[in-house]
């Protein structure tokens, strides 16, 4: 199997395609296949493309520590040094944009471009809590009422709702309880595998350090408005992560800002297409403008 | 070139390697028609990696399993081992 090792631990990763070099990187509880079923097959023609499974994800190991964003970015610096990637551009949807971004800003000589997709910054976007939109998917109002009268969740009160209704929606499938409505992509809803990628999530949450870590802020405002690369935000509208994109996009008012509509967080998934369009536009340009 | 059947045995061991240390309740032989979403309870990323498994034990490269996994514009829903096999037929040398 591809891997390599990255502060100590093993990473598993795989490249695909031609051309110049893209790395992916995903966001919690999905794996490599959140980008190969879906972009990566389609970007392959013009890329050489870098996937990897984030540390407890996928096929990569668990370790106790190593999760806050600026870790995770310096181990994606440190697996393009493996992989034999010199520069390259970078995209990362959710988490892994935060993760992304920290290693952009750690070493922007490595990078072209960078592509956010509905990531939450921390350092920007402190808390997310339940009413910061309004209004709740189906799978989401059914999730957490399950959940707050199965373990007593209290999500009024909660001010990180993305990452606890990853937990709910796992401790739920484990406890065979899953919510029956679904969202265009539902965490935990895809079949029988659904319940080991449960079970994973869980045991990386209750046995690491992960969760704090995933509340650590990366870089300082000032340096992240300093990032010396042409930037793509594209966030769903009226996506709880919004908030961070809006604020980037003040940071950087030369970055190219799309709304995605009628979308939710996971569109990358279920809206592909213009997550393809918009990366091909944005990764060409450069070279076209050289031309 | 190797046959459909000969893929399908090097595919097996190649399976069995992979799901060794699974918790897995498949417990029949390996067949053409065994599923790898419906009997052995992969998930997308035991699909992706089980393929990179099998262009590692079968020495390809740059396989475009793409035309496999696609049927009109989405992803299948489940795919047999014997499917796998058939589409490798083309590949292995």
């Amino acid at each position: 199997m591809p891997s390599a090792t990255i502060n100590g631990h093993e990473i598993a990763w795989q490249q695909m395609g031609e051309g110049p070099d893209l790395v992916l990187v995903h966001g919690l509880a999905t794996n490599r296949a959140f980008w190969y079923l879906n972009v990566a097959s389609a970007l392959r023609d013009r890329h050489r493309i870098t996937l990897f499974d984030l540390p407890g994800h996928g096929y990569s190991a668990m370790p106790a520590s190593g999760y806050t964003a600026t870790a995770i970015g310096r181990g994606i610096l440190e697996l393009m040094d493996q992989a034999g990637v010199a520069q390259a551009a970078l995209v990362g949807h959710s988490y892994g944009g935060a993760c992304a971004l920290e290693a952009a800003l750690a070493a922007p000589s490595r990078f072209t471009q960078l592509a956010l997709l509905d990531a939450r910054i921390s350092r920007l976007q402190p808390q997310m809590r339940l009413h910061d939109i309004s209004d709740l998917t189906a799978f989401e109002r059914e999730t957490a009422a399950r959940s707050a009268a199965a373990f007593g969740y209290d999500w009024e009160s909660e001010d990180e709702v993305g990452f606890r209704f990853l937990e709910a929606a796992a401790r739920l499938r484990v406890a065979n309880s899953t919510a029956e409505a679904r969202d265009e992509f539902t965490p935990f809803g895809e079949g029988r595998g659904a319940l080991r990628a449960a079970q994973q999530w869980l045991r990386l949450i209750d046995t690491t350090g992960a969760l704090t870590e995933f509340h650590t802020p990366g870089s300082e405002i000032a340096a992240i408005a300093a990032l010396p690369l042409p930037v793509l935000l594209m966030y769903a509208q009226g996506s709880r992560c919004e908030r961070s994109g809006r604020k980037l996009a003040e940071l950087w008012p030369q970055a190219r800002y799309i709304a995605v509509q009628n979308a939710g967080h996971f569109f990358p998934v279920s809206q592909p297409r213009v997550v393809i369009e918009a990366l091909n536009a944005f990764l060409e340009a450069p070279r076209a403008a050289a031309a | 070139m190797a046959s459909s059947d000969e893929i399908l045995v090097k595919l097996t061991a190649t399976l069995k390697d992979f799901t060794q240390d699974w918790d897995n309740e498949f417990e029949g032989e390996y067949q053409r028609d065994t599923k790898l979403l419906g009997d052995l309870g992969f998930e997308s990323i035991d699909i992706i990696q089980f393929i990179v498994a099998i262009e590692e034990d079968l020495g390809l490269f740059k396989t475009p399993f793409d035309k496999l996994l696609m049927k009109d514009g989405r992803y299948v829903d489940d795919l047999s081992l014997g499917q796998l096999a058939d589409f490798l037929v083309a590949y292995v040398k």
